[in-house]
């Protein structure tokens, strides 16, 4: 946690997949971390699961930022499908590896080749 | 070298130690080398760890921060950070767990310390509250 702010932009594609932009530092330490949270998880409710993670932007991300992932990826393994995420961020790539996350994602280079993915 | 901190989870607190503690680890390991950033994220665990389980979220509470640094040899050196609670102990110390499930959320983050640390424990103090203990060994190669 080093500048204390973390960003989000929302867009749909055909209003079934949401495109996420997530920068900034993704951690429960700030407020708007909850509204993120909540926000993703509302989406989930009214039946979205394909999820395009932009994390291009982001320089820090712990344990919690790892959970809404989780979370998504819990969610959309359930329908058989799974999240995927754009990040060229050494740091950010080193905590997805560590937490074992890489390895029920899908990496993408861009929102076109993630919205490929799901519509194959 | 020891550097102490005792810090709240205040938010402006929390980012202004964990800068100074990038700056330190920065300065010890090599401002190029991406341990300082792997170590720097350990520490930021913990204390969300003792925030988030301990503390209940009650951000007023202390935790006190310590960092020893022991040079070995010229090529290695013992970096050792201690963060302590006063909050409810323990009943037994609590170790990182060596696996874990694909979408497991529990002890992720004591999982993640584990990866990048040598050492992680958690142990009640008899006193009262608990120590967060980790070790790292950092040598050239780092």
């Amino acid at each position: 946690m080093l500048d204390g702010k973390l960003y989000v932009k929302v867009s749909f594609y055909k209003e079934i997949i949401a495109k996420v932009e997530i920068s900034g530092e993704f951690t429960v330490f700030y407020q708007e971390f909850d509204l993120l949270y909540k926000e993703l998880m509302a989406y989930t409710k009214i039946g979205i699961y394909r999820f395009i993670l932009n994390l291009n932007g982001l320089t820090y991300i712990d344990s919690s930022g790892i959970g809404v992932i989780i979370r998504l990826v819990t969610n959309a393994s359930k329908k058989n499908s799974m999240v995927c995420i754009i990040c060229d961020q050494p740091q950010v790539l080193k905590i997805l590896g560590i937490s074992n996350v890489d390895k029920i994602i899908r990496f993408v280079t861009s929102y076109d080749e993630g919205i490929k993915y799901f519509e194959v | 070298m020891i550097f102490q901190f005792t810090i709240t989870g205040q938010e402006e607190e929390v980012v202004q130690f964990e800068k100074e503690l990038l700056d330190i680890l920065q300065k010890i390991t090599g401002s190029e080398s991406m341990i300082a950033y792997e170590i720097h994220f350990c520490v930021h665990e913990a204390i969300l760890n003792v925030i988030q389980h301990t503390y209940k979220w009650d951000l007023t509470q202390p935790i006190d921060i310590r960092i020893d640094v022991t040079g070995i040899n010229e090529a290695s050196q013992e970096l050792e950070i201690s963060i302590k609670d006063y909050g409810r102990k323990l009943e037994k110390e609590i170790s990182p767990p060596s696996r874990i499930g694909q979408f497991q959320l529990r002890k992720r983050g004591l999982y993640m310390i584990s990866k990048i640390m040598d050492e992680c424990v958690i142990k009640p103090l008899e006193k009262g509250g608990n120590l967060t203990y980790m070790k790292k060994l950092l040598n050239n190669e780092n």
